[in-house]
């Protein structure tokens, strides 16, 4: 969009604002005084308060006397008002809340401030360190404004749709329109239309309900509460989809190594973001193998126990009455109730249970020769590592793993576990989320996508899009110029 | 879909159908660190174990267990019969044979047995020890607890840094079979209440038929091993370094101390029909000490010393070529440079035993010192 002027007529102009604003389910066009004023703004952004009390009724006092746009303004009681020309300038400010008022006749836009500050809670599972404080909130409105405001983009677009005929749940889609893919919009738009249900009432259900494969463990659609992580993912072409009530956004599609990703990453600076993303990934994939490993070594391969390790293995083991296996079981079952009768409790109690857990399971186990203190420290450290993963429910699905795992490492040593790898690898590449495969840039490898995908890297290398769900709009910046660094006196 | 119960079916029933594998809990084995090999007469065989002690409550760390069998995995179940727990060999790390074992009937038949075991890990350190094994295993010595795990470090630690040429039973075994060189091992040997490393035995096919001191391994390891920074200890005449001595000197030889940064040893079959090798070793190395005081100010001094080091090295590793000649034995691999030199050449171990004594072998060390020291 060039600098083109203003039209003059209120109905050509009205049409510009609709043309320019792709599937905007709420651009809101009141016209005044028999035709001759119009009133244009984008719902979720305006604060209806001040729209009704200081821009609405002044106008409508007015009642039909033909006046000049001056004087429009002398009779607004705000104090940011801006005339212009300019078409794109109307937009940009459409967009960030202000409204617009339209003088049939006059090719001039009177632009009036009258944005809404948009609520947000506190971030309460994924939190950041550097980056918003902010979480979306159970309004979708709101939370739809929260995203208007970090990417107050013309091409942004949001859909509207109801879903289930008893809860009659007000979902909204949202995504860059020239960034997102055609085809992952279809899909993701049939499978809410062809949707038959009485009611949904969150959002981490409804996702349940589309995705590709709803028998595995892992979910192929992301939750998160952050804005600023689903405007990072809208930027690679992903669709978000919001549910009144839930403040949990649904983002799609999604590869496994999303699952990895945090806002963090992108916050800090790009090697230490590298460093901390890859030491997340790390964990995460040894968490579900370090208890098993373990086991099998202690059941099977004693030949592959290092010789330094061999004497503090066999004295903590000496008293433990089970066989390994039962040991790593009883342990890992555990922590794992310790885990759920933290999460289940309120916080000011759930404090309590990390004391009952450290001295239950650190101190009175050893002492009573239940367990041996090397495996403690395994089953520590792997529920440590699962826990580092950004997505509560990937975390989970980790911790779950764990179970068939060390079972098939009891059973068969070594051999289960590569035969537990190997299934869970197989699952991996089967699965598809919208049909895209879960296991990219790995598989099908596309080592020029690793940078955007899986890496985290400096400017310049993620310069182009992915492919993975690619739109029209392949580039985000040139390459070539984040290069150059020019001094200030060129 | 039909298939694809039918494959989840066949893989429950196979995982529960399958019985169980034969487990190894760890506790419950007994864990063979060390073996031990001596002649038992009537071409019987005494094996000693060395094993872990696992329970805390014992006095010692370790239990040794011997027996007499014809065979040495007979001896193991002999020995096994005595024991609380199964004895497993996977923990192996160092095996011992007696050197009047290695002079008479050769260790080839003992090593291969070890390396057929698939338990048994092939980097385990094969050694000869001055006179019986069962008695060198069964001493308590002061200061280890735990005798198998001390004689790994410290085989290990000489060879990962120092000048024993490396004997895996992987390389142990290789040399065996190889045509054109020779295996070598190091010598353990009990003095007083101490153990160590005494020397290193010669061989010619896998009889020991000779010994020579730890402080040859330097030169063998230079030809046979990876360059790895190791050090050396010469002592040499004092007349040519007088010039630079400061004081007159208090003994007859004045040692010199070297540290290497890499030593690379270099043989070359001048002229096959006679066989001529020409044996080079470059040593670049920083000297650690000299027993004489001597002025490295002065720009050349330190050149002089490394002439001096490489014509005392020079002889000392004539004398070693000389000797190994005499035994026969090739532990530095010159018939290998023979065979992949002289086209059908057809050799085999014997022939080449008896070529061996024949040959002219013209050694050459060149030292190069690159430091002496952080004050210059």
């Amino acid at each position: 969009m060039t600098n083109q002027p203003l039209p003059a007529s209120l109905k050509a102009a009205v049409t510009f604002v609709q043309d320019s604003m792709p599937v905007t389910a709420d651009l809101v066009v009141r016209t005044l005084h028999g035709h001759s004023l119009g009133v244009l703004f984008v719902n979720s952004l305006v604060d209806s308060d001040t729209l009704q009390r200081a821009i609405l009724a002044p106008l409508q006092r007015l009642a039909g006397r033909s006046n000049t746009l001056p004087e429009l303004m002398e009779l607004l009681p705000l104090g940011n008002l801006l005339l212009t020309r300019n078409a794109s300038e109307v937009l940009d400010y459409l967009l960030r809340g202000w409204v617009y008022l339209h003088l049939h006749g006059h090719a001039q836009a009177l632009l009036v401030q009258a944005d809404i500050t948009p609520e947000k809670s506190d971030p309460q599972r994924e939190y950041a360190v550097i980056g918003q404080q902010a979480a979306f909130t159970e309004n979708l409105d709101n939370n739809v404004t929260l995203i208007r405001k970090l990417l107050p983009d013309t091409s942004l677009c949001h859909e509207s749709l109801t879903i289930g005929t008893r809860s009659k749940t007000r979902v909204g889609m949202m995504y860059i329109g020239d960034v997102a893919n055609e085809q992952n919009l279809n899909t993701l738009r049939q499978r809410l239309q062809e949707l038959e249900i009485d009611s949904v009432i969150s959002s981490s259900v409804l996702s349940q309900l589309i995705d590709d494969n709803s028998t595995s463990v892992f979910a192929q659609m992301l939750l998160t509460e952050r804005p600023d992580f689903v405007a990072y993912a809208m930027n690679e072409g992903k669709i978000v989809l919001l549910l009144d009530g839930s403040s949990l956004a649904v983002l799609a599609p999604c590869t496994l190594w999303d699952f990895m990703k945090t806002a963090e990453d992108y916050n800090t600076r790009w090697n230490l973001g590298m460093f901390i993303r890859g030491l997340r990934i790390l964990a995460m994939l040894s968490s579900t193998q370090i208890t098993a490993l373990y086991v099998a070594a202690l059941t099977f391969h004693y030949q592959v126990i290092p010789v330094n390790l061999l004497d503090s293995l066999i004295e903590s083991r000496l008293r433990v009455p089970f066989p390994p296996l039962y040991e790593a079981l009883l342990l890992e079952f555990i922590i794992e109730l310790l885990r759920e009768a933290g999460a289940r409790l309120p916080s000011k109690v759930g404090q309590t249970m990390g004391i009952v857990g450290g001295i239950v399971i650190g101190e009175a186990a050893v002492q009573a020769g239940f367990t041996s203190n090397i495996l403690i420290m395994l089953v520590a450290l792997g529920a440590l590592a699962s826990f580092t993963s950004p997505n509560y429910i990937f975390g989970m699905v980790i911790r779950v793993l764990r179970f068939p795992m060390i079972i098939l490492a009891g059973w068969f040593g070594a051999l289960g576990i590569a035969l537990g790898g190997a299934f869970l690898l197989l699952h991996l590449l089967r699965m598809s989320s919208l049909g895209h495969p879960y296991l990219w840039p790995m598989y099908p490898l596309r080592l020029r996508n690793w940078r955007e995908a899986l890496l985290r890297m400096r400017a310049p290398a993620y310069a182009n899009r992915s492919d993975y769900a690619q739109g029209a709009d392949k580039s985000r910046f040139s390459a070539a110029k984040a290069k150059q660094k020019r001094d200030i006196d060129e | 879909m039909k298939s694809r119960h039918f494959l989840s079916l066949t893989l429950a029933l196979s995982l529960l159908t399958t019985g169980c594998m034969r487990t190894n809990i760890l506790e419950q084995t007994g864990l063979i660190v060390m073996v031990g090999y001596d002649e038992a007469g009537d071409g019987k065989i005494r094996g000693t174990s060395l094993l872990y002690q696992v329970d805390p409550h014992a006095k010692e760390k370790t239990q040794v267990i011997a027996s007499v069998a014809s065979s040495s995995k007979g001896s193991r179940d002999v020995n096994n019969l005595g024991m609380a727990k199964k004895m497993v060999s996977g923990q192996l790390r160092v095996a011992l044979y007696s050197d009047e074992l290695a002079r008479k009937s050769g260790m080839l038949e003992l090593a291969d047995t070890l390396s057929r075991d698939a338990n048994v890990g092939r980097m385990l350190y094969v050694a000869v020890c001055k006179g019986k094994a069962m008695d060198l295993m069964s001493f308590r010595y002061p200061e280890t607890a735990n005798l198998g795990t001390f004689l790994y470090q410290d085989i290990k630690q000489n060879t990962h840094e120092g000048i024993i040429p490396s004997s895996t039973l992987h390389e142990f075994i290789r040399d065996s079979y190889e045509h054109g060189r020779d295996p070598v091992v190091p010598i353990i040997e009990k003095q007083e209440k101490k153990i160590t490393i005494s020397g290193i035995a010669l061989f010619q096919d896998d009889r020991m038929v000779g010994e020579t001191p730890a402080h040859n391994g330097f030169y063998i390891k230079a030809f046979r091993d990876s360059s790895r920074p190791s050090y050396l200890e010469v002592k040499m005449k004092n007349a040519p370094l007088r010039p630079l001595f400061r004081t007159t000197p208090k003994k007859e030889e004045t040692t010199v101390v070297f540290a290497t940064l890499n030593q690379k040893g270099e043989i070359k079959l001048t002229d096959p029909a006679n066989l001529k090798f020409q044996i080079s070793l470059h040593v670049r190395a920083e000297m650690l000490e000299i027993s004489e005081q001597v002025d490295l100010s002065k720009p050349d001094t330190e050149a002089k010393i490394a002439d001096a080091l490489s014509q005392q090295m020079t002889q000392e590793l004539q004398q070693l070529l000389t000797h190994l000649q005499t035994l026969k034995s090739d532990p530095i691999g010159l018939g290998e440079i023979y065979r992949s030199t002289v086209r059908h050449s057809n050799l085999n171990r014997d022939k080449w035993h008896t070529m061996l004594a024949k040959a002219h072998l013209t050694p050459k060390v060149d030292v190069t010192l690159v430091r002496s020291g952080v004050v210059e």
